[in-house]
């Protein structure tokens, strides 16, 4: 009689019986793994049990395959639980900070304090008369926005020419009919309004081509400005289709087993990709700035090539 | 953003294991809140001697056994409610059922909590013994015999199904 019955009649397992359950799940270390599959090779009972084994394990993945997944509701339920949190949406990182900023200033003398504090105030003191000057000198014209000029009507061509070169307000910010053309034109891409500081991923750069042109382009866009207002109702509505587009364009990914929460985080945010949902073990993902199929080709292509990710597919 | 990357790769898994231990879809939603809840709380305590799964499972188990205890009202103790055999689908259900696959999973569904939860673990969630042994909070040679028993009192089931698989 071989010793697996031996051991069912005890009614205790034997040492290489009790882990032939890991064994077909491969959890086995390789010592482990040889000697269960030494004592296989010479025991037919064992084999006849691991047999059994192999049926109720694909039975139990598949009875728990079977059982769903929990609805949104669940997420909702945890993200309004964080948001109740003290400290809200904050990183549990995040108070080091002022802790920093606060062991700064504690670190100063008191002297030293009062004359930083002057110093500043005497700061805020001529930025305000600066700003007071560029304001007596140029009106408030300057601070119109575009889509207040819309609204007027096509008054004021004046004020859509570039302004003079003393208006370092009209000046530095994003061109002001450049902006209207994103807003009436076909592709409005978020990344538009993050800061340049902030390099975009290569794929991203190169699925946004539409919006580093009117970007760059304050010449071109002040051009064809009265193009965009002849056509403004069916503008309008292409705007708001693509702002629809926008939302549908969404990714499936998966990610290697062995991805580190770290890495993955810093994939998503490298490609400005937010989570909008999941299914089993995959996350759907919406990308900054992405707008149409191409632009997400782009991305998917790109995604496919990263260590970590898995699968990367354009969402039904 | 890294809570989402979160919930979005475990919470399935995290769920469907809790849902076997509680049996009660919307109870298991709600401790699935409640995990990663916790796990926002305590992300620092992670020390990272274990998979992340691995700590998530043991969460979710240490909340299905306190709503379980508080359904029962202390009636049952833990270990008596986690050894009572389900008697919802029982072995003359499972002679009904057609084949042996819809048997053995009848069967796998029969089982007390504890022996579910052994399986589980083990098959489904592909957890070693030392893995298990953590989430379970029991000795690596319990974990074994208790997975034994387990697949014996399976089969005892299958039998009285009128199914032998030839073990034991």
């Amino acid at each position: 009689m071989s010793a697996t019955n031996n051991k069912i009649m005890d009614d205790e397992p034997e040492d290489i019986e009790a882990l032939l359950p890991w064994y077909a799940t491969g959890a086995l270390n390789p010592r482990d793994t040889r000697r269960v599959e030494e004592a296989l090779r010479q025991d037919p009972g064992l084999r006849k049990q691991y047999a059994a084994i192999q049926d109720e394990y694909i039975e139990t993945v598949s009875l728990n395959e079977n059982l769903g997944a929990p609805s949104t509701r669940a997420l909702q339920k945890l993200m309004t639980a964080i948001e109740t949190e003290p400290g809200g949406r904050a990183p549990a990182v995040a108070p080091k900070r002022p802790g920093r900023f606060a062991a700064l200033l504690a670190s100063l003398s008191p002297r030293t304090l009062a004359w930083s504090a002057s110093f500043g105030a005497l700061a805020l003191v001529l930025q305000a008369g600066i700003i007071g000057t560029i304001l007596m000198r140029t009106g408030l014209e300057a601070f119109q926005s575009p889509e207040y000029h819309e609204q007027v009507g096509q008054t004021a061509p004046a004020a859509r020419t570039p302004s003079s070169p003393e208006t370092p307000v009209a000046k530095t910010s994003a061109p002001p009919n450049a902006s209207l053309e994103r807003r009436l034109d076909a592709a409005p891409p978020p990344a538009a309004s993050a800061p340049a500081s902030q390099p975009a991923s290569p794929a991203q750069q190169q699925a946004t081509p539409s919006l580093s042109q009117s970007d760059e382009a304050p010449a071109d866009a002040t051009v064809t400005r009265p193009q965009a207002e002849s056509a403004a109702p069916s503008a309008v509505r292409r705007s708001m289709a693509t702002a629809k587009t926008a939302k549908d364009v969404i990714a499936t990914v998966t990610f290697q087993p062995e991805a580190r929460m770290s890495d993955i985080s810093a994939l998503l945010s490298s490609y400005r990709a937010a989570v909008v949902g999941s299914e089993g073990g995959a996350l759907r993902l919406q990308f900054e700035g992405m707008t149409t199929a191409s632009d997400l080709n782009v991305i998917l292509a790109a995604l496919r090539k990263e260590r970590i990710v898995a699968s990367a597919t354009a969402a039904p | 953003m890294a809570m989402q990357v979160l919930y979005g790769r475990h919470h399935v898994r995290v769920f469907r294991f809790g849902l076997r231990l509680v049996r009660n879809e919307q109870l298991a939603e709600d401790l699935i809140s409640e995990v990663f809840l916790d796990v926002w709380r305590q992300a620092g305590k992670f020390e990272g001697r274990s998979a992340v799964s691995t700590w998530l499972l043991g969460i979710m188990r240490f909340k299905a056994l306190s709503a379980l205890r508080r359904r029962s009202e202390a009636e049952l103790d833990d270990e008596t409610a986690m050894a009572i055999v389900d008697g919802a689908d029982d072995p003359e259900v499972t002679v009904q059922k057609k084949n042996t696959s819809d048997a053995l999973r009848a069967c796998l569904t029969a089982l007390s909590a504890e022996h579910r939860e052994i399986i589980d673990l083990v098959y489904y969630h592909e957890k070693s013994v030392e893995e298990v042994a953590g989430i379970v909070g029991i000795p690596e040679n319990t974990v074994k015999t208790r997975l034994f028993y387990a697949r014996k009192k399976l089969a005892a089931l299958l039998q009285a199904a009128g199914i032998e698989r030839g073990w034991p």
